[in-house]
């Protein structure tokens, strides 16, 4: 009861305070109304309407600004048993941006452990930073691979103007099952089908001699979807729902059949050819 | 002594190391220490034991979560080293001033590094001393020995020291904090948030010693953060929970069981499941509702009634058995369990069928003999999965069962890797209403997924787990 008082004494005491306020904004109200008055009409309508115009007109600019977005999302597996960790991707990232410049020669670089949050920045092109006019710096988003922390991947995929999706082209086989169950997740969401994110699966440590080529971890992936098809066909609760089916009912499957393009690319994190990785990029976010 | 002490960002990348120790750590304890502890938010605890051939290692960390920063430290475990503790913190304080994101390098920490070990060594030598001459005062000289050495570094400020002072404050001052931002967020203003948020958690039937740890971790997470402006501390707060609930309850390993089956089909193998639980959760109910899944998707399965301790469960299974049209492999009572379920493996190899489901007697986890018979079962057979049927009506019990399921079946195995539980069937799902803290309890615990849930009576009734829902539910 005593706070309830108490309470009520700092009211009334506030309310003395703003009286002399509230005398004045009354005034300032009354002479406004008296300006209005002496306006023609014809004055205050074409200023209603320019007001509106130009606010319809800036809004319409954010839409169309939105849907060009400069976020690259870069993921693939993380783990022991994958053998891709997050060094391979910070390299990735080393080698297409200017930042940070002591990583690159990698002398001064202590390490990488497991990620525990995604990585990003904003950056410019290594091999445009020496070009001269306008260029459109990319955001690049490096999200673990973790499958704890598959969830994150949900945040930044609205806002992706494309998806580089990394595999390791040495250690593929074994962890192909897992890797082919990762991309498969990304290509049903919602978010990706519908706005129709394209897809880059780079595959690292190309200049390996062990290396497999672009075409055998294609075809391997692909068989690998084709199995998972048979078994997310989602004919009872009991399945695993995913948000959009893969290729065309009674077909092998193949990436083309994706509603989003699906491209192959070579790379080297270590040597850092990323070359193919730095024109899919460019192809999707336009300078 | 200390073996190694590290620095890095949440990100991932090191950031300092001490050369000066250098001593090559054996595994890869940091690692280990990131996936199976603070990524299973399990960081509200005070160390991580890590053991690895020819080591073990105990290692204590703290964060800097205004700059996302970890800090690590590693020591033999044998060494009780009381310094420990101390150094982190006087580490964090002092790094945290010259640390800079554009950064990546720190050369210039060594020399700062040697200093604060040195001190903090001093300080637990002259303790170890002062306990010796007297006992009962050496709580209250710790503690102005801290203070002391907070008054040393003159005009740096000490974080997280004043968590007492949390004191009530008007409307007025709590509302201008929520619209300006707090500066740093400490203990004190999280405890009343997550108080009632560990309330909330065990109303929906969290086990207790679950919702204790699930907030320690998050306030491990959030102490020292910024509060956004327009925020309270309870939003925050909530928010915190909701990604780490997220985070745990997301499979860590496939739960596609049907990829797998036809993986095993590929290699002319009978892919072998085992229900295990305790008493009267419905295994074979559910063991039922498997099959007819199966069925629907083309998969030919076999039962092996292995449950040779109850009376009439073998007729149990039979009946649902014919049923559903399935074949079903019986030697009925009185014999071992791990040879019946050998006998029906091989005899699913001979008759080609994709599936076993191998049914097992229900049994209480302190049962010492019964779980020696499972443990000698899924040795033997070594299954494709090892599935724990649990009840979702269970509260705080579900962490005794787990953890001794696993426990037993660790203990009690002959091979120096244990097979332990790969998933949960969560049975009576559709009686709970909004109590469905037992999913979290049970994927907390073993860190095992939940495969499937048994909503209802008929075969039909078998569901997969949606995450959103339940943490929605869990935190409404």
């Amino acid at each position: 009861m005593e706070g309830m008082e108490q309470w009520k004494d700092q009211l009334e005491q506030l309310k003395i305070q703003l009286e002399p306020w509230k005398i004045q904004l009354e005034q300032w109200l009354h002479q406004a109304i008296e300006y209005l008055d002496q306006i023609p009409p014809i004055q205050l309508y074409a200023a209603i309407a320019v007001l509106f115009i130009s606010t319809l007109l800036l809004f319409s600019i954010r839409l169309f600004k939105r849907t060009k977005s400069n976020t690259i999302v870069l993921t693939g597996l993380s783990g022991s048993v994958e053998m891709l960790s997050n060094v391979i991707l910070s390299q990735l990232i080393t080698f297409l941006t200017l930042f940070p410049c002591q990583l690159r020669d990698g002398s001064s670089h202590q390490g990488t452990v497991t990620s525990m949050e995604p990585n990003e920045g904003t950056f410019v092109l290594n091999s445009e930073s020496n070009k001269k006019g306008k260029i459109k710096p990319v955001h690049l988003v490096d999200v673990p691979g973790h499958s704890r922390l598959r969830p994150k991947l949900d945040e930044f995929l609205p806002q992706a103007a494309g998806i580089v999706f990394v595999v390791d082209a040495v250690e593929f086989l074994p962890s192909c099952p897992s890797v082919s169950e990762y991309l498969y997740d990304i290509l049903t969401k919602a978010s990706v089908v519908k706005k129709k994110i394209p897809v880059l699966i780079c595959c690292n440590k190309s200049d390996k001699v062990t290396a497999h080529t672009k075409e055998f971890i294609r075809k391997q992936i692909e068989k690998e979807i084709e199995k998972l098809r048979a078994s997310r066909s989602a004919i009872s609760a009991a399945d695993i729902s995913n948000d959009f089916t893969l290729g065309v009912s009674g077909e092998v499957f193949s990436f083309t059949q994706c509603r989003n393009a699906v491209t192959v690319a070579d790379a080297s994190g270590l040597k850092g050819e990323v070359a193919q990785v730095e024109q899919f990029i460019r192809e999707h976010v336009k300078p | 002594m200390l073996e190694q002490l590290l620095i890095f960002t949440r990100g991932g990348l090191i950031l300092w190391t001490c050369k000066e120790l250098g001593n090559a750590l054996k595994g890869s304890p940091i690692d280990t220490l990131i996936r199976s502890c603070l990524l299973e938010e399990r960081s509200g605890a005070a160390s991580y034991n890590y053991d690895a051939p020819g080591a073990s290692y105990t290692l204590k960390w703290t964060f800097h979560n205004e700059l996302g920063l970890v800090f690590v430290a590693v020591y033999q475990r044998i060494l009780h080293l009381l310094y420990v503790d101390d150094l982190l913190a006087l580490v964090r304080r002092e790094f945290s001033e010259i640390y800079d994101p554009k950064r990546t390098v720190y050369n210039d920490f060594d020399e700062t590094f040697r200093q604060l070990r040195m001190e903090a060594e001093a300080r637990a030598e002259e303790l170890k001393k002062s306990k010796q001459m007297v006992k009962p005062v050496n709580n209250s000289k710790k503690q102005g020995q801290a203070q002391k050495a907070g008054f040393d570094k003159g005009n740096k400020k000490r974080e997280g020291s004043s968590a007492a002072g949390a004191t009530k404050k008007g409307w007025f001052s709590s509302m201008f904090q929520s619209i300006a931002g707090k500066a740093n967020l400490e203990k004190g203003d999280l405890e009343p948030a997550l108080k009632a948020l560990k309330d909330r958690l065990m109303t929906k039937n969290v086990a207790e010693e679950i919702a204790e740890k699930l907030c320690e971790s998050v306030a491990a997470s959030l102490e020292g953060k910024k509060l956004a402006s327009f925020t309270r501390v309870s939003s925050t707060v909530q928010a915190a929970m909701e990604e780490a609930l997220v985070r745990i309850l997301t499979p860590r390993r496939s739960i596609d069981i049907l990829r797998d089956v036809h993986a095993a089909k590929e290699q002319r193998k009978p892919y072998v499941v085992v229900f295990v639980g305790v008493n009267g959760v419905g295994k074979s109910t559910n063991l039922a509702k498997v099959a007819y899944w199966l069925l629907q998707h083309n998969v030919s399965v076999m039962m092996a009634a292995c449950d040779t301790f109850r009376s009439g469960a073998v007729e149990q299974l039979r009946t649902h058995a014919r049923r559903l049209h399935i074949p079903i492999f019986e030697k009925g009572y009185e014999k071992d369990p791990a040879i019946v379920a050998k006998e029906a493996i091989q005899e699913a190899t001979r008759n080609g069928s994709d599936v076993v489901l191998v049914d097992t007697a229900g049994r209480m986890q302190d049962n010492e003999p019964l779980m020696r018979a499972l443990s000698k079962l899924i040795y033997l057979n070594n299954p494709d999965l090892v599935l724990f049927v649990g009840e979702a009506l269970v509260g705080n019990d579900a962490v005794d069962q787990l953890s001794k399921f696993n426990q037993k079946l660790a203990d009690l195995s002959t091979s120096s890797t244990p097979r332990l539980i790969d998933g949960i069937l969560l049975t009576k799902f559709d009686t709970i209403d909004d109590k469905v803290g037992a999913a979290l309890s049970m994927v907390y615990i073993s860190g095992a997924p939940v495969m499937f849930v048994g909503c209802g009576q008929s075969y039909t009734d078998l569901k997969k787990l949606n995450v959103k829902s339940i943490v929605k539910t869990l935190l409404k």
